[in-house]
């Protein structure tokens, strides 16, 4: 087997699936395998508190990325869970022996190469294992530039951590690449599909949970002091860039996903709703993040107050509305397309 | 965002980069590497430095003999008791017992190694707190 390519990747499960699929032998850039794992996604749930901040997810739940992009590719899986540590340490530890690179769900306190800043109990952090010498792994996380080396216990409680999303040892890798993948019919099924979780009418995700937080942001505003409404605006800001999104809560790597997918099909309508999503993402980044840190410093901008910051959010979701309703309005009419140049490197 | 307006601010990513998506001259998507992002860092610096107090009001009930050393331990590895209760297999309840000073005082040898290994320290760090304060989320002011 050919040796293990190190992808630098915006986020983690993209990333992973990105470097596992072309370990495999299918090339797909990140943003193509979060498009196709129709990663894009808002949830803002009722009640569910981390760390005593509300839960504001930008991201589909973890695992699916790499699930659903599998599936519409045909590529055959397989995922492992365990109940018992010892199982699953040696079912690994057997795996990287037989030189398979292994995705592996951990949680980001334990993983000790990361700045202590970035190390939170987040249970839904991917990487990839490579190889395990005595009492160390070597490890290619997407969010490095390089593989790195990880003490072997450190990975243990990594794996085995418990809360929210435990990993309870998750490992996943593809088995087998189809002969022939029809990358046209997997990007509109997959465009469908995130248009329709954006689009759904439930009042705690997509588009409809954007307008929900931007409803509670106002409430903040009258109900919390100033020092809370600061903290939960920043709160929101962090979920959207810190945690490894490419920028603007994944909508610049959704942005690039429809370009490409764009100009694969020759569906302009894709192009366009690139753009779209593009002006989505700079009216997160620079309109809400731009206005909350202000916000934050103590030195807003005349008429900006955490209100404003409400009313950006509405803008955000008007803008993610029209876009999806857009594509789901215009999908091409046959998708199947020859995709010989998707698979440069078998 | 176009490719040239990738920030490239003082940040705590400490020469790690991160990659984000930007628009070229020629309005294709391309990889770009961000050293840092002020309003990001502003968010992290104002989220850790609200984390830091809690740990030092910790730390200062802990010497004051309110709470247990456990609860200041929980607090620098940001776990609530019962998330910790999780890790260690024993109910949350006896957990949020154990932050009392004269019940921590009582445990057991075993119960106390346990509790040590869940948390990656050695029963001697688990029973005492630092004398001084100092931050731990924070490693200097970035």
């Amino acid at each position: 087997m050919s040796p293990f390519l190190h992808l630098h990747a915006a986020h983690c499960e993209s990333g992973v699936t990105a470097a596992l699929l072309r370990h495999a032998g299918l090339e797909l850039s990140e943003p193509l395998a979060f498009g196709l794992g129709s990663g894009l996604f808002f949830c803002f749930p009722p009640f569910v508190r981390v760390m005593g901040m509300p839960l504001v997810s930008f991201r589909s739940y973890p695992g699916t990325v790499f699930q659903l992009a599998c599936r519409r590719l045909g590529v055959q899986t397989e995922q492992r869970k365990y109940a018992s540590e010892a199982r699953g340490i040696e079912e690994l530890d057997q795996l990287l022996a037989r030189g398979v690179a292994v995705g592996v769900q951990t949680n980001m306190f334990w993983l000790s190469y990361f700045p202590r800043e970035f190390r939170s109990q987040f249970n839904g952090h991917n990487l990839i294992a490579l190889a395990r010498r005595g009492d160390v792994y070597e490890l290619s996380d997407p969010m490095l530039k390089e593989p790195v080396e990880l003490d072997a216990d450190l990975l243990r409680r990594s794996r085995f951590s418990k809360g929210l999303l435990a990993p309870r040892g998750a490992l996943y890798f593809p088995l087998r690449i189809p002969a022939k993948v029809d990358l046209g019919a997997a990007v509109v099924a997959a465009v469908r599909d995130n248009a329709r979780k954006m689009l759904a009418p439930f009042p705690i995700i997509g588009v409809r949970g954007i307008r929900r937080l931007a409803r509670h942001v106002r409430a903040w505003a009258r109900r919390e002091d100033e020092k809370r409404q600061r903290l939960l605006l920043g709160h929101v800001v962090r979920m959207q860039e810190e945690v490894g999104t490419g920028g603007a809560g994944f909508r610049f790597m959704y942005a690039a996903f429809l370009q490409a997918a764009g100009e694969l099909l020759g569906h302009a309508p894709y192009l366009e709703a690139s753009e779209r999503m593009t002006a989505a993402g700079d009216a997160w980044r620079a309109g809400f993040a731009g206005t909350a840190a202000r916000i934050m410093k103590g030195h807003p901008r005349p008429g900006e107050d955490v209100e404003s910051a409400a009313e950006l959010l509405l803008d955000c979701a008007r803008r993610e509305e029209e876009l999806f309703r857009f594509l789901l309005a215009n999908t091409p009419r046959t998708a199947s397309v020859p995709v010989a140049h998707a698979l440069a490197s078998r | 965002m176009r490719e040239e307006e990738v920030p490239q601010d003082a940040s705590f990513y400490r020469g790690h980069q991160r990659v984000c998506y930007a628009l070229n001259k020629d309005n294709r998507y391309v990889v770009a590497r961000s050293a840092g992002w002020e309003v990001e860092r502003v968010a992290t610096a104002q989220a850790l430095l609200e984390l830091e107090a809690e740990v030092e009001q910790t730390r200062r009930r802990v010497l004051a003999g309110e709470r247990s050393p456990l609860a200041y331990h929980l607090a620098t590895h940001q776990m609530t008791p019962k998330l910790f209760a999780q890790h260690a297999g024993v109910a949350s309840w006896r957990v949020r017992r154990h932050l009392k000073p004269a019940v921590f005082a009582r445990l057991s040898p075993r119960l106390l190694e346990r509790y040590a290994r869940c948390l990656a320290l050695d029963v001697a760090q688990l029973a005492r707190v630092p004398e001084r304060a100092s931050h731990v989320f924070l490693e200097d002011e970035a």
